[in-house]
């Protein structure tokens, strides 16, 4: 039998988790291969798949299997340029974060790697889902590898971490569910496709969307429901942090894509300004939780919230380029952030401190982990020639001709963001060395090199030649727009089309 | 010597006696399944709804017969008399799937109890066991009680008793002089009912009197007793939920979503591991109950949505305690959050099987738990009650966070050196036996949690629409 390749996509870090659980512990650097290879072997799958999915925003490499018939769920998946962009996005996170992981997770390094490929498998798989219900199992799995991910390595206050997290998580579980419940019950079916040619009324659809957007929300994480990311980025060592800091986050973007918003024009055509609002202000309100934190991870965490906010600004302008711009920027600054926090790992082991204070005149002590520290924040805040000016670009550039007072606001946030970035890269390369004149630390070793070299090499290669990704993004960006803008479609029907709705949804029975 | 071990050989024979007939039963159940068609005898309903309902209870009774071996041989307990009083309660359960008259239920009700009472108390040496049996005996035969008064009241206004002549005269009875007497009768028999399914407020007997009594008969009160008077619960509640309108309807969600909340919350501040599987049990029966209020204009969905919610949650819970049994360090003293620290690396299988099954029990895919709840979810949804499905939702949640706690302290925290000494005395005969079952539930957990297919068909051909 012939396995589609997106389903060995998702099949193969289970399979490595699965392996790891048989390695006997005794053998470290096996288990060590088999988790770096399982995910290795997944992120070829799907760059892969990128590569054979096209540009015109349809669902592509799609499997579709028999599941539970009589709920009217279906093992359904498939593959557009978003999607697929994602995973790869996710796969080299993942991948990296393994890589990295070996010296930071201790004895229970192999744990690690495990819970590291199952949220791998569950990311790839939740990118890859068109029906609701596998996208729930698939979150549901990704979110509860982090938590576990939170409370098993990290310092004295690690539980507190992992519970608030799972608080918030636990919140958005449920929300998520009452929502795919409700939506999935009324429409017979949990494939994505038939919710969006089901015309929930208005009322329903505001509810849906509040429910949805409260459960995304809290991931993207909209301003008041942040607090879990700085300190779990705080609590944890880097490489358990890359993978929800980061990952997660595009995770919640992505939700809105391709669920959330889609499903309840009506609902985003009323509340698109409220949201705008909010998540413009999450940019200000990032960017300066940036400049006033001391502690490199949670000036990271405060950036990805600042450029998250930026992605959703994008968004919600309801632009096709726009969009195309703001998935393709959560996308970037996810690896940008995971790489951040890789170095900020790498320093925390030479340092004993993330403080930028204590881990200042870094452009004299180690000149190459200086180099890619100023790299990295550099293709954060937006520097041309890197990956995030150009999908920053994109993103105000749609941005401008649908919502010009916002695009003009995200602006001068990215310009406070920007400031940001370089107060944390100049007080980090500049100044005295901290460390010890006699014994200098070790600069960058080659098994780091080999975690965020990646990452940068595809954040350079990305800036200076965008033209292939952008291509298959804007594809489904437009069809993006499409669904998310289709209120005229909706709105004359609507009072007959509820009416309807609710009436057979009575006599059905 | 002698003596004790005759005892031994003879509570070994009662075992084996026991199994057998509960073999017989279910193979019995399992063959006249397909052949049943619903038919009204006297006071006896018979239809594919109770077949079915007796496979849940021989199974969960089985289960329960399966691990008290070890369990007594840890409490070094020899008496006589457990295995049978648990076959005799077993009947009383059986019988009262198949009541189709107020008379009917209360004899089969009471038959189950009366072997449940002296079941609790079995370990008289522990003044907990007593005290929770002393208080399950007391609020039963209040509930026994009202139940009887209740069911004068109906008989003197309706002239029957048989749940068809409550449903087919229930209008013609409200239009008349006797209504106050027979809503009277009624609200008094659903009270007596709801104690058996301890729905809040009529829960206060069960974590006291699960808690106290030894933890197999914990699981066959918590499953077998609960799937018989859910069964029974269900049947009265089919009969007057059509006449009852808007009134049932209101009352219905109310109670269960009172349950839900209550008992998650009470389960999220328990230090002893057994009282908090207690009170999860008094939430998962609030689920339960959120099958009921749409039964009027959705019956036959609702009544699948409950079966099969039943059934996930036993399979859950009879995995969760097995593992309790198993992980019962000191025979006597309560198994705490904090005796739960560091088992992962010291027991890493029983660790994740129970923590399977506390997630289960919360409710997180992929276990057949989640499967239940989301079953029953889509139902109430497809039946209008959006709000029930809101507080469902927070319930799982808040069943998340309690059930994390014990997770945590299994993979978060190390184990302190205090206790690292008295981790013993666990390794009691039988235990094979122990994980035989916990093997079985937690493949169960897992596989039927992602292919429900067959429980689901299952279901659907023992209520037909």
């Amino acid at each position: 039998m012939e396995v589609p390749l997106i389903n060995a996509a998702i099949i193969s870090p289970l399979v490595g988790a699965l392996a790891l659980v048989v390695v006997p512990r005794r053998m470290p650097n096996l288990g060590r291969m088999i988790a770096v290879a399982a995910s290795f072997v997944c992120l070829v799958f799907c760059v892969a798949l990128f590569a054979k999915v096209g540009a015109a925003g349809e669902i592509e490499q799609a499997d579709l299997r028999s599941w539970i018939p009589s709920l009217g769920i279906y093992y359904r998946v498939g593959f557009d340029g978003v999607s697929a962009m994602m995973a790869c996005v996710v796969s080299l996170i993942c991948t990296c974060a393994i890589v990295v992981s070996w010296q930071e997770t201790g004895p229970r390094r192999k744990m690690f790697g495990a819970l590291a490929l199952l949220a791998e498998a569950g990311l790839i798989g939740l990118f890859a889902a068109i029906d609701a219900f596998l996208f729930f199992l698939f979150w549901n799995l990704a979110t509860i590898c982090a938590c576990f991910i939170a409370g098993m390595w990290g310092g004295p206050s690690r539980i507190k971490t992992s519970f608030k997290y799972a608080a918030f998580a636990a919140v958005s579980g449920g929300v998520m569910l009452a929502a795919f419940a409700y939506a999935g019950g009324s429409a017979e079916s949990f494939c994505f496709v038939d919710w969006m040619a089901q015309r929930f009324s208005i009322k329903e659809q505001a509810w849906l969307f509040g429910a949805l957007a409260l459960s995304f929300g809290i991931f993207v994480p909209i301003i008041g429901l942040h607090t879990w990311l700085a300190d779990f980025c705080e609590e944890t060592p880097a490489s358990c942090a890359m993978i929800p800091g980061s990952a997660m986050l595009v995770a919640a973007a992505y939700g809105f894509f391709r669920i959330a918003m889609p499903l309840a024009p009506v609902a985003v055509a009323v509340s698109g300004k409220t949201m705008l609002v909010l998540f413009t202000a999450q940019i200000f309100m990032g960017a300066m939780l940036a400049m006033s934190e001391r502690d490199m991870r949670r000036i990271v965490a405060a950036a990805s919230i600042s450029q998250m906010g930026v992605v959703m600004v994008g968004l919600f302008s309801l632009q096709g380029q726009a969009a195309a711009g703001a998935m393709t920027l959560a996308a970037v600054q996810a690896l940008i952030c995971a790489a951040l926090y890789a170095t900020a790992g790498m320093l925390k082991a030479r340092f004993g401190t993330c403080d930028v204070g204590g881990i200042s005149g870094l452009g004299r002590a180690m000149p190459a982990m200086a180099l890619a520290l100023a790299v990295l924040a550099a293709a954060a805040a937006g520097i041309p020639g890197l990956a995030g000016f150009s999908a920053q670009f994109q993103l105000l550039m749609g941005a401008f001709q649908a919502r010009t007072g916002f695009a003009v606001a995200a602006l001068a946030g990215l310009a406070l963001f920007a400031i940001a970035m370089a107060r944390m890269t100049a007080g980090a390369v500049f100044g005295h060395s901290k460390a010890p004149a006699d014994k200098r630390p070790v600069d960058v070793r080659a098994s780091e090199a080999s975690a965020i070299l990646p990452i940068i090499a595809v954040v350079v290669l990305l800036g200076v030649w965008p033209q292939p990704v952008m291509e298959k993004v804007g594809g489904s960006a437009d069809a993006f727009v499409k669904l998310a803008k289709r209120v005229e479609m909706i709105i004359p029907a609507s009072p007959d089309a509820g009416g309807e709705s609710e009436g057979s949804g009575a006599t059905d029975e | 010597m002698s003596e004790a071990a005759k005892k031994g050989a003879f509570l070994s024979a009662e075992r084996f006696i026991v199994i057998a007939a509960i073999a017989a039963a279910m193979a019995l159940a399992w063959f006249i399944w397909p052949r049943v068609a619903a038919t009204e005898v006297q006071a006896l309903l018979t239809d594919r709804l109770a077949i079915a309902g007796m496979m849940i209870i021989c199974a969960a009774a089985m289960c329960s017969v399966l691990i008290s071996q070890p369990y007594l041989a840890a409490h070094g307990e020899k008496r006589s008399g457990f295995y049978g009083l648990i076959l005799l309660s077993v009947m009383g359960m059986c019988a009262l799937v198949f009541a189709g008259d107020l008379i009917a239920i209360l004899i089969a009700m009471e038959s189950m109890s009366i072997a449940l009472y002296a079941l609790a108390g079995f370990l008289r040496e522990r003044p907990q066991s007593i005290e929770g049996s002393l208080k399950f005996f007391m609020m039963s035969a209040f509930a026994a009680a009202f139940y009887c008064m209740g069911l004068a009241f109906i008989f003197g206004s309706l002239g029957s008793t048989s749940l068809a002549t409550i449903a087919q005269r229930f209008e013609y009875v409200l239009s008349g002089e006797g209504r106050g007497v027979f809503l009277f009768g009624i609200a008094m028999v659903f009270a007596g009912l709801a104690l058996k399914v301890a729905a809040v407020p009529f829960h206060a007997w069960a974590p006291d009197a699960l808690d106290g009594s030894p933890t197999p008969i914990t699981l066959l009160i918590a499953t077998a007793a609960k799937a018989a008077a859910f069964i029974a619960f269900l049947r009265l509640a089919s009969a007057v939920a059509v006449p009852g309108g808007a009134l049932w309807h209101g009352m219905a969600s109310v109670i269960a979503a009172a349950t839900i909340l209550w008992g998650a919350l009470a389960a999220m501040r328990q230090e002893s591991i057994k009282r908090m599987l207690c009170w999860l049990s008094i939430a998962d029966g609030g689920f339960l109950l959120a099958a009921l209020p749409s039964l009027a204009h959705a019956h036959a969905v609702m009544t699948r949505a409950l079966i099969f919610s039943l059934v996930s949650y036993s399979v859950s819970m009879i995995g969760a305690f097995a593992a309790l049994v198993a992980l019962g360090f000191r025979p006597g003293e309560p198994l705490d959050q904090r005796h739960l620290c560091g088992l992962a690396r010291t027991k890493p299988w029983s660790a994740a099987a129970f923590s399977l099954f506390l997630f289960s029990l919360a409710g997180l895919p992929p276990t057949i738990g989640f499967m239940g709840r989301f079953y029953l979810m889509i139902s109430m949804a497809r039946a209008g009650d959006v709000a029930l499905v809101a507080v469902a939702a927070a319930g799982m949640a808040v069943m998340l966070l309690c059930v994390l706690r014990p997770v945590s302290a299994m993979y978060f925290r190390d184990q302190p050196a205090s206790l690292s000494s008295s981790r013993e005395g666990d390794g009691s005969r039988g235990a094979s036996i122990l994980v035989g079952v916990m093997l079985a539930a937690a493949l169960a957990v897992a596989i039927f949690g992602i292919f429900p297919q067959d429980i689901l068909a299952f279901v659907y051909a023992s209520i037909p629409l």
